[in-house]
C-alpha cells in the first residue's frame, strides 16, 4: 500500500466528489459533510460504474420517522447509474443487502492536500 | 482446498498460494519481468497485508517464476466478493508455457470455492495479455475493463 495525492482539499468540498485513476483501478472520492470516503468505481451488481452516480439521500420508514416515508441520510447515499443499487458512503454498504459492502480505502487530508492509500 | 497446489502441465511449474516469506523472490520477479514495482510489492509489510484474503497465486519451479495479485473490491459478510487483478507476471524465460494461464486457474477454482462474484482488471493494449485473458474467459466491460464472471 502506498500513499497517493489526490489534491488540495479545496478542490473537493463538502457534498462534492470525483471518480480518479489510480494504478489503473478507478476510485471515487466523496467528500461527505467534511469527512472523506473513497471506494472502487465498480458496483457489487452488474459491476457498473457505481461512482458516477449521484449523491443524495434515501426514502425511510421505520418508528424514527414515525412509520411514515420520510426522506433520510441526505448527501450520504450514492445510486448506481446502471440499475439504481443505493450505497451508504460512509460504511460502502449496499442498503438492500448490508451484508454485501465495496472495499473502501483509507483516505485523510494532511496540510491540505488529499491523500489515499492504496 | 482448490488451487492449493497444482501443476501447469507436466514437468510445469507448481501453483500455490503465496505465503509471506515470498516476498523477496516477487519483487526480484516484478524486476527481472521489467514491471515498474507496484506499492503492493514496495514493503514486506504490505506484501504480508496483500496476500492476507488469499487471491494471491505463485508459480514455482525452484524459484518463483509467476505471480497473480488478486485484491478484494467488494465484501460479502468477511469474505472477498469481488476481486480486482493487480498484477499478472511471468518470468521472461517461461513466456509462452502457460504459467499465467495456471496461475489464473487456482484463482478461478478458489474464487468458485468461496462464492466469489467476478474479477475485473484494467484492459491493456498488449496482444499477449489480451489472448491469454480471453483464454481465461475475461469479456470486454465497460470502456476499458475486462471482467471474469465465477457465477456464470
Ligand atoms: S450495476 Fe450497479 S445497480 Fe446494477
Amino acid at each position: 500500500m502506498a500513499e497517493h495525492i489526490i489534491g488540495p482539499v479545496a478542490e473537493l468540498p463538502p457534498g462534492s466528489h470525483r471518480v480518479v485513476k489510480v494504478r489503473n483501478l478507478e476510485i471515487g472520492i466523496f467528500n461527505v459533510g467534511g469527512a472523506f470516503y473513497a471506494l472502487p468505481n465498480i458496483c457489487t451488481h452488474q459491476f457498473g460504474p457505481l461512482c458516477a452516480g449521484t449523491v443524495n439521500g434515501t426514502t425511510a420508514c421505520s418508528a424514527a420517522t414515525d412509520w411514515r416515508f420520510a426522506w433520510v441520510r441526505e448527501g450520504e447515499i450514492l445510486t448506481c447509474p446502471w440499475h439504481g443499487m443505493e450505497f451508504d458512503i460512509t460504511t460502502g454498504r449496499c442498503l438492500a443487502n448490508p451484508k454485501v459492502r465495496v472495499r473502501q480505502y483509507p483516505i485523510a487530508v494532511e496540510d491540505g492536500i488529499v491523500k489515499l492509500t492504496l | 482446498m482448490i488451487g492449493e497446489l497444482s501443476s501447469a502441465g507436466a514437468g510445469g511449474p507448481t501453483i500455490r498460494p503465496a505465503r509471506p516469506g515470498d516476498y523477496a523472490a516477487a519483487r526480484a520477479l516484478a524486476e527481472v519481468s521489467g514491471f515498474e514495482i507496484p506499492s503492493t510489492l514496495a514493503r514486506e509489510a504490505s506484501f504480508a497485508e496483500v496476500i492476507a484474503p488469499g487471491g494471491v497465486y505463485i508459480a514455482t519451479a525452484d524459484l518463483p517464476i509467476g505471480l497473480l495479485i488478486a485484491q478484494p473490491i467488494a465484501y460479502d459478510g468477511d469474505r472477498p466478493y469481488t476481486l480486482w487483478i493487480e498484477l499478472i507476471i511471468v518470468h521472461p524465460s517461461w513466456r509462452r508455457r502457460a504459467v499465467g494461464t495456471a496461475l489464473y486457474r487456482a484463482l478461478g477454482g478458489w474464487a468458485r470455492q468461496l462464492g466469489i462474484h467476478g474479477a475485473l482488471t484494467a484492459r491493456r493494449d498488449e496482444p499477449a495479455a489480451d489472448a491469454l485473458h480471453r483464454r481465461v474467459g475475461f469479456v470486454a466491460h465497460r470502456d476499458d475493463l475486462l471482467l471474469w464472471r465465477f457465477d456464470e
